[in-house]
């Protein structure tokens, strides 16, 4: 019986037989690699070894080379330079759909590899569509997005931050809804969205904007996820939060409007069960949560003779104006 | 350390000074002349009260689970408490039975000691292969515990130690009928209240503190007529105690038993039936209310088993070498584990055994014993209201023993098993919650299988006996909780669904020397094994790892001389959850630091080291006789480290060491 855990609390007040103890196993220490591809213009790869309980820092990577090799083609990719501490960077644009193995060989240990291949881009599509209200008949045209075939995706958004000088900055949005109904709920925040109808309003605006507004709908943090199914292709769904819409630039009226950027992400499946774990350890760490403690799960990973991950990910953007602040009245504009 | 002993002093004579007598002896005199050598039998390994008692321990005197520990082929958990391994298996897959009754919360006084009072034992018998019939549902050992038979005489009895208090009766009513009591109680939170006063600062962080902790027993035999009787007997147990470590945390945790027993017995000539009706029910609680972050946490963890049972027992025998048992047993039980708040999922089975045993025996010469049984279990969600699902399942089980005496001297013994498990104790549960979760076979949650041999010689050389054999066991379907975070947050309503099976391997040698002349007896008891756990795939992609316990070396000496005795005990240490790597990890741009587990059970804790002595004094007072016990445990004071907990204040895990230098004292008074 394990009863005795019960005996050693008390005993242990009781006598004062404590003494900490630091649960080092002693094993070698493992290279932590991260590198997602992408289509952007550079790669980058992080290095560093992980730290055992009784390290008081990581050892420093040293003479690391990081070769990336394109499986499709078969040929080198090109080879990562280090900028940094622990970055590496390799000029080079992935290519949806190629297959690539990743390599990283440090003087005097194993080298350790990884292989990914990129995914297609997300088959996401934006589309207007007439939405007919309830409420005194209104109708009106509405704006969201449909996949054209199944694809697990991640959507963020990218909203207005602050102006600096007369640059736009955009920061990540929080807290993100949806009503598309197949949404991976495993990020839900517990809150629901309610967007406060107070701000300067038309009166058509007011009429109907508790209808069009996605009040109500459970909040997600920092992203939608959407799971591979067939119903994707089913669903015009429309996105909506906490997404500043207060920048006036300088239109015609005095009228106000804003910008934001929504991304889908599709990601290798090493990535996409990597960046679920992630979210998961990530709040726990800053975590009030005292079961926290008991969490023994580790990040899920795919580098052989190390820990972290080579991903992939795929990414396309819109360019969408608030116009009125309506989400159902948003357009995808080209970007400036 | 020195606050240890002057608080340990201090609760002994805190007990002595109440002068409160209350230990129930009824042996005769008779019996502890008895001899302490274990008598060993085909896989069993049995002892009367007299080996039971000679065990030094911290209560004052031994009890069953203390003797089992010293034996060969048996791993210790935690040191100084009770928690038993057998030949690689898990805790959970030993019967603990109390006359033919599983007992499953066997612990008692902060596990220091076991519920059965030693002044109504009888024997206490440990089977580590070529099982009996009647024994079913565990594939590691059964330690079955007897009670003893009420005496026709009148007595009463009263004793105390460091931790309980004890009174008991028994004698005659009218002819046919007798009876026995025993009642328990520990003085633990007066003793806390008696110290606090006087010495607050001896106590450290502790405060609050209150428990309630006892048992009661009882028996009534009534002979029926020269050849049969009728046994009636219950037990209750309560363990509830309540402490705060520090301002900022907040313990609660209990267990308790109820068992009611009603036995018919007829011994005929060639023929002997029992026949056991039972009622079992225990119960646990364990909660934690901690600041962890400048936030209050209150996590807790509550489970319940039920279990009604029907056993009968068919003996016939001839005027030859051959004798056939056969038997029923049959049991319905509800679980009910893991309960957070309202949310429960109860879980109803019903397990039916039948059995065959024959033997065959030529005294000094030959025994052959196999047995053959059938179960039947089938399990019923009852959480589904709408739909409520079940299963059922057979599994077969099977058990052969030889012993073949090649000479007076010397013998070779030989068991093979097959065992089923259907009741599993959870392994996997976070460090520093010690609740054992008990809980069924259920959809895909397997029963826990065992295939084991052993064979070995034994000998007798006049004063001296020697045993050596080697065993070798395989394990499936062993369970492991996988998400200990989730047991707090109403996860374990679910807990089949996070249960992951694996499969086990043991293979050891084990030896017992034993040595009586006059007034000398000495007992050592060394095994050299290996226990690893595999193919369980969220752990090194299924290849083998250590079991918690893999103790690779165990010798336990006792020597005793007239009253004197003194035990060692020397184990490599056990294996804990090594603590996790950390490394950069991202989550999107943001750099956080990631905890890499390379597996479970890759800290190697340091060998445990322990030598105990005590004194035994017997003497009559006027019409009374009087049994004093004085000891040492962990003479040497040596720091063996047990467990880790995790103190929410400092947010970092402490090392406890269980027992240091602890002296012992009981006394017992029969009138």
């Amino acid at each position: 019986m394990k009863k005795i855990c019960l005996f050693l609390a008390l005993v242990t007040v009781l006598t004062s037989c404590v003494r900490d103890v630091v649960l080092d196993a002693m094993e070698d220490p493992l290279l932590a690699v991260y590198c997602v591809l992408k289509v952007d213009s550079v790669q980058e790869l992080k290095l560093s070894y992980a730290k055992s309980a009784a390290m008081t820092e990581a050892p420093r990577v040293t003479g690391a080379t990081a070769v990336l090799t394109d499986l499709t083609e078969d040929r080198e990719a090109g080879r990562f330079v280090q900028v940094a501490d622990s970055l590496w960077q390799l000029e080079y644009s992935a290519i949806p759909t190629h297959s690539y193995r990743l390599e990283v060989t440090v003087p005097g240990k194993e080298p350790v590899w990884a292989e990914q291949t990129m995914p297609a881009e997300p088959p996401v599509e934006s589309e207007t569509k007439l939405i007919e209200g309830d409420r005194r008949s209104v109708k009106t045209e509405g704006y969201g997005y449909r996949f054209t075939k199944p694809c697990t995706t991640w959507i963020s958004v990218e909203g207005f931050d602050r102006m600096e000088g007369y640059s736009v900055l955009y920061a990540p949005v929080g807290e993100l809804c949806t009503d598309y109904p197949y949404v991976d709920d495993f990020n839900l925040t517990g809150k629901v969205w309610e967007r406060d109808l107070n701000e300067p309003m038309n009166p058509f605006v007011k009429l109907v904007a508790d209808r069009y507004y996605l009040s109500g709908y459970p909040l997600h943090r920092d992203f939608l996820r959407i799971p591979k199914a067939e119903e994707q292709k089913q669903s015009f769904f429309r996105i909506d939060g906490d997404i500043k819409t207060s920048v006036m630039t300088g239109g015609t009226g005095g009228e106000y409007k804003a910008y934001s950027y929504v991304y889908f992400s599709a990601l290798s499946d090493d990535y996409d069960s990597y960046l679920r774990d992630a979210y998961q350890q990530y709040y726990a760490e800053v975590s009030e949560d005292l079961s926290s403690i008991y969490l023994r799960e580790n990040l899920h990973g795919n580098i052989h003779g190390g820990i972290g991950i080579f991903g992939a990910a795929s990414t396309i953007r819109f360019y969408r104006m608030y116009s009125w602040g309506l989400p159902w009245q948003n357009q995808v504009l080209d970007e400036p | 350390m020195k606050r240890t002993t002057i608080f340990l002093l201090l609760l002994a004579s805190v007990t002595c000074a109440a002068q409160q007598p209350a230990w129930l002896d009824t042996l005769d005199a008779a019996v502890k002349t008895d001899s302490r050598r274990i008598e060993q039998r085909l896989g069993h390994l049995q002892t009367g009260i007299e080996g039971i008692r000679a065990i030094v321990s911290p209560v004052g005197e031994g009890d069953p689970i203390r003797w089992v520990q010293s034996l060969p082929g048996v791993t210790t958990g935690a040191d100084g408490t009770t928690a038993m391994y057998v030949r690689g298996g898990s805790s959970g897959n030993n019967l603990f039975s109390l006359d033919g009754v599983p007992v499953y919360g066997y612990s008692h006084i902060l596990g220091l000691t076991t519920l059965i009072p030693t002044s109504v034992t009888e024997s206490a018998e440990l089977s580590k292969g070529g099982f009996n019939g009647d024994e079913s549902n565990f594939t590691a050992s059964h330690l079955k515990v007897v009670t003893k038979q009420p005496s026709q005489s009148r007595k009463w009895s009263a004793g105390l130690n460091n931790f309980l208090l004890s009174t008991g009766a028994e004698g005659p009513v009218g002819n046919r009928v007798s009876y026995m009591f025993s009642a328990r109680i520990s003085p633990l939170a007066l003793e806390y209240k008696a110290v606090k006063d006087k010495l607050p600062r001896m106590l450290g962080g502790l405060s609050n503190f209150g428990a309630f902790v006892g048992d009661v027993y009882g028996k009534i035999n009534v002979n029926i007529s020269d050849i049969s009787y009728v046994s009636a007997s219950a037990l209750a147990s309560q363990d509830r105690y309540r402490f705060d470590m520090s301002h900022s945390s907040h313990e609660t945790m209990g267990w308790n038993n109820v068992i009611g027993i009603l036995q018919y017995h007829r011994n005929g000539d060639n023929t002997r039936l029992a026949v056991t009706a039972s009622y079992n029910r225990y119960g646990s609680l364990q909660q934690q209310e901690k600041r962890y972050h400048s936030v209050w946490n209150q996590l807790s963890l509550s489970a319940g088993l039920t279990e009604y049972s029907l056993q009968t027992k068919l003996h016939h025998s001839w005027d030859s070498p051959f004798a056939l048992d056969e038997g029923l047993s049959l049991r319905y039980a509800q679980f009910s584990p893991g309960q957070v708040g309202e949310m429960t999922k109860r879980t109803d089975v019903i397990l039916a055994t039948p059995w065959v045993q024959a033997t065959y025996n030529i005294p000094e010469m030959l025994s052959l014993k196999a047995v053959l049984r059938g179960n039947y279990y089938h399990s019923q969600n009852m959480a589904q209201t709408s739909e409520k699902r079940g299963s059922g399942r057979i599994d077969p089980e099977f058990s052969l023993a030889a012993k073949w005496n090649i000479n007076p001297q010397l013998a070779f013994e030989a068991t093979f098993d097959r065992l089923v498990q259907y009741y599993h104790t959870l392994e996997g549960m976070p460090v520093g919650w010690s609740l054992d979760l008990i809980v069924p076979t259920v959809g895909n949650v397997l029963p826990e299988k065992s295939l084991q041999g052993g064979a070995g010689l034994s000998g007798h050389f006049g004063s001296h006996s020697l045993s050596v054999g080697g065993f070798y066991k395989l394990m499936n379907n062993l369970v492991y909780y996988k998400y200990s975070q989730e047991l707090f947050s109403g996860g374990l309503a679910g807990w089949a669904q996070h249960v992951e099976l694996g499969d086990g391997r043991s293979y050891g040698l084990e030896t017992l020397y034993e040595y009586q002349h006059g007034d000398w007896y000495g007992r050592a008891s060394y095994t050299l094994s290996k226990t690893t756990r595999e193919n369980f795939p969220s752990f090194y992609d299924g290849a083998p790892f250590h079991a918690r316990f893999d103790r690779r070396h165990m010798l336990n000496a006792t020597l005793q001389w007239k009253g004197f005795s003194a035990t060692m005990i020397l184990q490599s240490g056990h294996w804990e959850n090594g603590e996790a790597v950390t490394y950069n990890a991202y989550y999107f741009d943001h750099s956080f630091t990631s905890k890499y587990y390379s597996g479970v059970n890759n800290y190697h804790m340091p060998t445990v080291f322990r030598l105990d002595l005590g004194w035994q004094k017997t003497f009559k007072l006027g019409r009374s006789e009087n049994t004093v016990n004085v000891g040492v445990c962990n003479v040497t004071n040596h720091f063996n480290p047990f467990m880790l907990y995790f103190d929410a204040e400092t947010e970092s895990w402490k090392e406890i060491a269980l027992m240091p230098i602890l002296p012992n004292f009981s006394w017992r008074v029969t009138f």
